[in-house]
């Protein structure tokens, strides 16, 4: 084997690829010739240096910390977010169901209208004076807390208008004509809330509750999605 | 892992089932099997990209975000692969990118002065002078060539990758980093031979080992 051909064969050589009988003669080249000895030794040199030389530094030691804080936070928020969002969804129609409820009921019993501070309708009953449940209206006219709806209307709403609708027979015709008036009124109503009529009586009572009504049957709009919430990401 | 060169590395490498269990594990959201994954390669893949990069800071940087990254495909991982194969790809892919947005290496880079792990007998001969400023040679010639190159003699003498491996973890073709591995080799010859002939003494002592 000649120089030539030994400096072709060498990064096969050292890839370890050459057949047993190549390698041979590579190894007699080498102890005959001292350049091509010395071109080798260099790479492999090379090689066991970048191979065994650990003189690098050290990671940190709050690595692995860093690594796992930065994996954990966002599921959980998320998650909750997603879990509000689900009851909101779930729970639309009830509301709108419980208002309906809530409204038909208080025409069968004496209510009482409260004007809030700021100027928005509140509705209570006497025989169940919850404060929850002019709190939850007046949330219900306010961006977010969905739950805190359910749960005052779970409270103060169902149970009174549940109660009404079993105690009298007389209001099924009552609540028949009366909701005619409601899907009327409160429908006409739906679009011009508190700007309008204040003809006093029930027809008063109607124009506002009907805004009530509107907040919470109405899609949600801008400024009252649980979307723009205290907790969105 | 396949090698036609076995590099001496030390550390105990995880046998193919731990690894699975670990994956596992991790993807379960188990925090002691991520760790437990995390220590079993966070050395070596800093010590391979800190060699790329030369920078403490952005080789910290690049493994945390390989590790995160690594993490959040999980579920796509697919078990054929070794997660340190699947590790180095995105390091080196994140070490390109930053490579790119950096000016290229002046002449004011980390160099190799720390103590490495535990000393054997071959160690201490090792660190003599003479041993060092040859070792000292070598890394700055490795410092010299292409990213490709570097990344090629790294992951061939260092990890004992096959040239298969080198290539899933590189993004190439068998040929092409053969290419690389063989032009690095010449490059390397070029620069040290000149370098080295003066300090014989050193070379005869690797030359014995090596032949």
């Amino acid at each position: 084997m000649d120089c030539r051909h030994a400096q072709h064969l060498l990064d096969s050589y050292l890839d370890g690829e050459l057949p047993a009988s190549l390698r041979a003669e590579v190894h007699a080249h080498r102890l005959t010739c001292s350049r091509c000895q010395r071109a080798m030794v260099v790479v492999e040199v090379a090689g066991d240096v970048i191979g065994s030389d650990r003189r690098e530094p050290a990671i940190s030691l709050s690595f692995n910390d860093r690594v796992m804080s930065a994996l954990k936070p966002q599921e959980p928020r998320v998650v909750r977010i997603i879990r509000l969002r689900r009851v909101a969804a779930v729970l639309g129609p009830i509301l709108s169901a419980a208002a309906v409820w809530m409204f038909v009921a208080s025409a069968i019993r004496p209510i009482e209208l409260v004007q809030s501070p700021a100027g928005l309708a509140t509705v209570q009953t006497p025989e169940v004076p919850t404060p929850r449940t002019a709190a939850a209206i007046e949330v219900a006219q306010s961006p977010g807390s969905p739950v805190t709806i359910v749960d005052a209307l779970a409270e103060g709403l169902l149970t009174p208008a549940v109660t009404a609708w079993q105690n009298t027979q007389q209001s099924t015709r009552d609540l028949a004509a009366l909701g005619r008036l409601v899907f009327g009124t409160a429908g006409q109503n739906l679009g011009n809330p508190l700007e309008e009529g204040t003809d006093g009586g029930e027809g008063s009572v109607l124009l506002n509750a009907g805004a009530v009504l509107r907040n919470m049957l109405a899609p949600k709009t801008k400024g009252q999605t649980p979307d723009e919430g205290p907790d969105v990401l | 892992m396949s090698s036609a060169n076995s590099g001496p590395v030390k550390e105990a490498a995880l046998s193919k089932r731990k690894e699975r269990r670990l994956i596992e594990g991790a993807r379960r959201g188990c925090e002691v099997s991520a760790r437990e994954l995390i220590d079993a390669h966070k050395d070596r893949l800093f010590a391979f990209v800190w060699r790329i990069l030369r920078d403490h800071h952005d080789a910290e940087e690049v493994c945390q975000e390989a590790f995160l990254r690594a993490f959040a495909s999980l579920d796509s991982f697919s078990q054929e692969y070794r997660f340190s194969t699947w590790l180095f790809t995105i390091a080196y892919r994140l070490c390109l990118n930053l490579l790119r947005r950096r000016p290229p290496l002046s002449g004011e880079v980390e160099m190799s002065t720390f103590a490495g792990g535990e000393q054997d007998a071959g160690d201490l001969v090792a660190n003599s002078e003479e041993a060092n400023r040859l070792k000292d040679a070598v890394w700055s010639a490795v410092d010299k060539l292409s990213v490709h190159q570097r990344a090629t003699v790294l992951l061939f003498y260092r990890e004992g990758l096959g040239c298969e491996e080198i290539g899933q973890v590189l993004g190439m073709p068998v040929a092409t980093v053969k290419s690389h591995l063989h032009r690095a080799r010449m490059r390397l010859r070029e620069m040290l031979t000149p370098q080295l002939s003066a300090d014989w003494t050193a070379l005869r002592f690797f030359g014995e080992a090596a032949g």
